[in-house]
């Protein structure tokens, strides 16, 4: 028995340390890294579910190819023979471009580049712009402060007011609980912003409970509130704050009683708020990814960010805009979300002009050439890309397609040839994060599994079968041996000579240009050295007020048919799409559900357990009904990740439409119906 | 004394089921009740109430009831570490030690047919390791130390007001409320009684054997006492001796190991379940003697008799812990001497009898559970039609059906009414 160092790649704030034993060749077992300062004791459910994940019977070992609707077994030689005919095929016969080579969060680390040479060796492709996650809420942040950073994940300590806007911890970032709960120890206080009543709230002080979508309208009441009051923080303001004055005489007119009505608190409530925050330093605030999802996302976090510019809750222990730390992320030319855009001057051999928001409406549209053929990588789109109907009608409208995965998800279902991908134990790699300051490998522990082969060496296999020069597959893609990787990994490592990978194979480093606390020198790196609370780029850019300021959602007026908010937040039982298939997750989560609330049940004689029908004009889904008496009316929540194979994907209900900033996506802003499905 | 204890701060849990996932790659899949499990309070939220978790295995107890009670002694404490062991190589599946446990650690296997439960992970304590859940717990709620640790503090901070020197030291809530919320927001919830389903370990439903096996076996003590079967003939013994062996047969059948039936009676020290099945045993060996092989003193076979009723008693002491009356009308004994006077012909005795289970009966119906009223009603009726038609004795097989039929009635309602410690229940209606 051998036990490793190793850090946990999924798409999670977290980015835990751990410890991996192995066992002749087998992974068995998984122990806390406390070397890693935010993540200490241990890694989350789904963390430990690794011994499961990498382990599953469930697990693709070996090339399939879908023969009359069933997938079969085949050699490598054949499924990469077929997959550089099909390449040269479509390359020759309609141009590079005619391919789709579409990626996802599931796996992070610095060899991901190699794929994007692969396809620039290829002749170029056609690639997204924009990503589904949090680019709305980094633009904003970076338009305003220059740049996204937050103090160190341990700071929250220091706090004597947490505020918790739109995110669950005790689900999404757990450890974060930790640092929460020692500033509650010391005194502080705890208040969350959230229609549900999550797990993270029950030691909290004070819930405010909006209409979501409506934060910005509430935050900016409060700063009114806090204006008034005269609680704010003049001395900041007058050295660092650009368009402070503009902002004041723009909140004044705001009418507190009409704002109280738009978003559901009342003025009571919103006083209290206010109160806490007025009276109450330092103050962190940590905003989550959730309401950023919405058509007004980046202006609504540019209203909450108002609050932490006015108050002067910026740069000092326990004061801090606690949105995303990119400072680990040393190894990014360019950082995001600006990575994300589409680029000015096109280069003629990435063709990006589908949004990965509206990935279905745009692959079916896109022309000249059409897409024929699509290979998808570390992701499932059909699963996890909004009006997912369309999605998959884009999928199966394509001549031919390659997916690389771990499991049968909804997206490799759809696949021609599936080729099996590597879990995150058979090849080592490096990663950074966006919660916690550390640079981590990611090691390989144990040899690929069955006939698994890493994602690299079946790129170099494909590049050697299509004919491409030697010379330039060696530039381009590493030789497939453990050596070659770490030669690959070093070389990446040569701008930093403190960090290496034997250093890194004994636990996590902490990134060289840590700023422990995020703009204590007081440098932000915008247009005018300021934090720009008025921002001309915004305008310019996005079109958007250079204050920021309330705009309705557009699914969620009033006039909509459709009454109910489809919330789909994050689970702890779940990474996206990722870990439901596991059998050691259905025993905590068996069944997918909904939840709603126990008055707008009662008056749809809709009881606990009951199925219902959830619809909207994009689509439907039956799922059944939990009953959330602290759920505020008027909403329904369907976390995000089930599959269509569960019957429950919520992205069937959900449009692809951007954010107003950022190219992010705003599948949040979805209203829908439910009711009792007739019995047939 | 320094002891192993497990420290659950309820502060900190937000109820992640990391533990759960952590004693399965420890000690392997359980399926399909695992040995951990994270209890909530308050599951609907209700917006005034507080929402607590609890993550609980086997705290491993000075006094074990698990250990006390089993049948077959399968548990055994490890002295080194305090952990309670449970050896499946000994173990019958008779399920009883799930009925004993306040914290429902012991959970039964359906596949294996035998009970498995929480080790303490006495493996890695050996060496000098938390147990898994313990030592993977991504937020420090749940601990493990060995520390000073007393009965007072024990028994504080037990989730289920018990008192068996359990393992488990509970930091409480330094705020015993939920978040403050708007509550005029849920206005229109105010009036709506949530029905949650009442969770219940024993049901007659579930445990009709049981029900069928203390009946059968009751009737057939009272008839051998009553001194009937002095007048039975060979075809009389026989059918006699055929349902001794259905209802032996039914209890084995309830075993999830029948092959090891023989292991039951070996704590007759301490389980009321082994001297059952001992007494058992016994006095229909004694019938078996009597009709087939020599004569034994009637007083002794009566005495194995009454032993045997009153065992059964006793076993079901652990299921009434909440009853306000612990006497109830369907106890096997009052059944006894019920049927025995009947049979024996004692008719001042029979009235007198069932004139004092009818009124436990009805006290309780009124007083403390409200059952189906018609039913209630007809079970209080039955007895009384039954006496009034003894006056004429060709009525004497119906009379003899109608009280039977009371029986079951009211037995069928002492299993509905049993009910053992439990944190599913304990634990959700704290906050009630």
């Amino acid at each position: 028995m051998k036990a490793h160092n190793t850090a946990c790649p999924r798409n999670c704030y977290s980015t835990c340390s751990f410890k991996v034993w192995t066992d002749n060749g087998k992974v068995i077992k998984i122990d806390p890294q406390p070397l890693n300062k935010a993540t200490p004791q241990g890694i989350c459910l789904k963390g430990l579910s690794y011994v499961e994940r990498v382990n599953s019977p469930q697990r693709i070992l070996h090339p399939l190819k879908k023969i009359n609707g069933e997938f079969k077994q085949i050699s490598w030689e054949a499924a990469l023979s077929e997959i550089s005919e099909k390449l040269q095929y479509f390359k020759e016969k309609y141009s590079p471009q005619s391919v789709l080579f579409y990626y996802a969060s599931g796996m992070s680390g610095l060899l991901n580049s190699v794929s994007t040479n692969f396809w620039k060796l290829y002749g170029g492709a056609t690639t997204v712009y924009g990503n589904l996650c949090w680019p709305a809420g980094l633009e904003a942040t970076r338009l305003s402060l220059g740049e996204n950073k937050h103090n160190i994940p341990w700071d929250v300590e220091n706090a004597k007011l947490i505020l918790v806007w739109g995110k669950n911890p005790a689900e999404s970032n757990i450890q974060q609980m930790i640092p929460i709960e020692k500033a509650q120890q010391n005194g502080a206080k705890l208040v969350f912003v959230d229609p549900r009543r999550t797990a993270s709230a029950e030691r909290a002080d004070l819930l405010i409970q909006p209409i979501p979508g409506t934060d910005g309208i509430l935050a900016l009441s409060i700063a009114k509130i806090l204006i008034e009051k005269n609680q704010i923080d003049k001395e900041f303001i007058d050295k660092y704050v650009l368009g402070y004055d503009a902002f004041k005489e723009f909140v004044l007119k705001i009418n507190i009683n009409e704002a109280s009505i738009e978003c559901g608190v009342s003025v009571e409530f919103i006083n209290k708020l206010a109160n806490f925050i007025g009276t109450t330093k330092p103050m962190t605030l940590i905003p989550g990814y959730g309401m950023q999802r919405y058509t007004n996302g980046g202006q609504t976090t540019r209203c909450l960010l108002a609050l932490s510019i006015i108050t002067g809750n910026i740069g000092k222990p326990g004061a801090c805009w606690h949105y995303a730390d990119l400072q680990s992320d040393i190894f990014s030319e360019i950082k995001e979300p600006v990575n994300y855009f589409p680029p000015e001057k096109p280069d003629g051999i990435f063709r990006r002009e589908i949004a990965t928001a509206r990935l279905g409406e745009d692959m079916l549209q896109i022309s000249d050439p059409d897409l024929k053929m699509a290979w998808v990588e570390r992701g499932n789109p059909v699963t996890q890309n909004p009006d997912s109907n369309k999605v998959k009608e884009a999928f199966r409208k394509l001549e031919y397609c390659v997916v690389v995965d771990q499991f049968l998800t909804d997206t490799a279902q759809e696949a021609d040839i599936v080729l099996p991908a590597k879990t995150m134990f058979e090849q080592s790699d490096i990663i950074s994060s966006y919660w916690n300051p550390y640079i981590q490998l990611r090691q390989k522990v144990i040899e690929p599994i069955g006939e698994v082969k890493p994602e690299t060496e079946v790129y170099y296999l494909l590049a050697k079968k299509m004919g491409f020069p030697d010379s330039e597959i060696d530039k381009n893609i590493p030789y497939p041996s453990d050596e070659a990787t770490e030669k690959w990994l070093n070389n990446q490592l040569k701008p930093w000579p403190d960090i290496t990978l034997e250093k890194l194979k004994k636990g996590p480093i902490l990134t060289p240009v840590l700023q422990e606390i995020a703009f204590s020198d007081y440098k932000f790196n915008t247009p005018s050295g300021k934090i720009e609370l008025f921002s001309e780029t915004a305008h310019k850019k996005w079109g958007v007020n250079p204050l920021p300021n309330y705009e309705k959602t557009i699914d969620g007026n009033k006039e909509n048919k459709f009454p109910f908010n489809l919330m789909s937040p994050n689970t702890k039982n779940r990474i996206h799409s990722q870990f439901g298939n596991l059998e050691s997750i259905k025993l905590i989560d068996p069944k997918p559900f909904a939840s709603i609330n126990l008055g707008d049940a009662h008056a749809k004689g809709i009881k606990e357990g009951d199925f219902i029908k959830v619809f909207n004009d994009r689509g439907e889904l039956t799922i059944n009904v939990k009953i959330d008496a602290s759920l505020r009316p008027g909403n329904i929540v369907i976390v995000n990740g089930y599959w269509h194979e569960e019957g429950s994907c919520p992205n069937i209900l959900s449009k692809g439409r951007e954010t107003d900033m950022g190219h992010g996506t705003a599948f949040h802003d979805n209203m829908v119906d439910y009711e009792k499905p007739n019995i047939k | 004394m320094r002891k192993n204890v497990f420290i659950f701060d309820q502060n900190k849990c937000v109820g992640c089921h990391a533990c759960v996932v952590a004693c399965i790659n420890e000690n392997g899949f359980q399926s399909p009740d695992q040995w951990r499990n994270v209890h909530s309070s308050n599951n609907p939220h209700l917006p005034q109430l507080p929402l607590l978790y609890l993550s609980l295995a086997c705290n491993h107890c000075d006094d074990a009831p698990c250990l006390k009670n089993c049948p077959s002694l399968a548990y055994s404490r490890d002295e080194k570490t305090g952990a309670v062991i449970h050896d499946p190589k000994k173990c019958i599946g008779c399920k009883y030690c799930t009925w004993a446990c306040p914290y429902d650690a012991p959970k039964f296997n359906l596949k294996s047919g035998i009970i498995e439960k929480c080790t303490f992970c006495n493996h890695r304590i050996e060496d000098e390791l938390k147990p898994a859940c313990a030592n993977l717990c991504p937020v420090g709620a749940l601990d493990f130390e060995n520390i000073e640790f007393n009965r007072e503090e024990s028994v504080e901070s037990s989730p289920v007001p018990v008192n068996i020197g359990s393992n488990l030291k509970t930091v409480k809530l330094r705020k015993e409320t939920g978040p403050e919320m708007d509550l005029e927001i849920f206005k229109n919830q105010t009036k709506i009684d949530i029905q949650t389903k009442k969770h219940n370990k024993i049901t007659a439903q579930k445990e009709w054997p049981l029900i069928v096996f203390t009946l059968l076996t009751t009737g057939l003590v009272s008839l051998y006492t009553s001194g009937i079967t002095k007048i039975f003939n060979s075809t009389h013994k026989h059918i006699f001796t055929g349902f001794i062996i259905i209802s032996a047969a039914l209890s084995i059948l309830h075993l999830g190991k029948k092959l090891r039936t023989w292991r039951s009676i070996i704590n007759i020290k301490n389980s009321w379940l082994s001297r059952e099945i001992g007494f058992f045993a016994l006095f229909f060996a004694s019938v078996f003697c009597n009709f087939y092989l020599f004569n034994l003193p009637d007083l002794l076979v009566a005495c194995f008799g009454l032993l045997y009723l009153f065992s059964i008693d006793m076993l079901y002491r652990i299921a009434t812990w909440r009853w306000e009356l612990k006497i109830h009308s369907a106890q096997t004994i009052l059944i006894g001497i019920s049927l025995f006077a009947f049979f024996i012909g004692w008719y001042y005795l029979l009235v007198f009898i069932i004139s004092f289970r009818l009124t436990i009966y009805v006290y309780r119906k009124i007083v403390i559970t409200k059952n189906d009223l018609i039913l209630s009603s007809l079970r209080a009726i039955l007895p009384i039609i039954a006496i009034i038609m003894l006056y004429n004795s060709q009525y004497y097989i119906l009379s003899l059906i109608l009280i039977a039929l009371g029986e079951v009635i009211d037995r069928i309602e002492f299993y509905n009414e049993l009910n053992v410690p439990d944190p599913k229940i304990e634990f959700e209606s704290q906050n009630k």
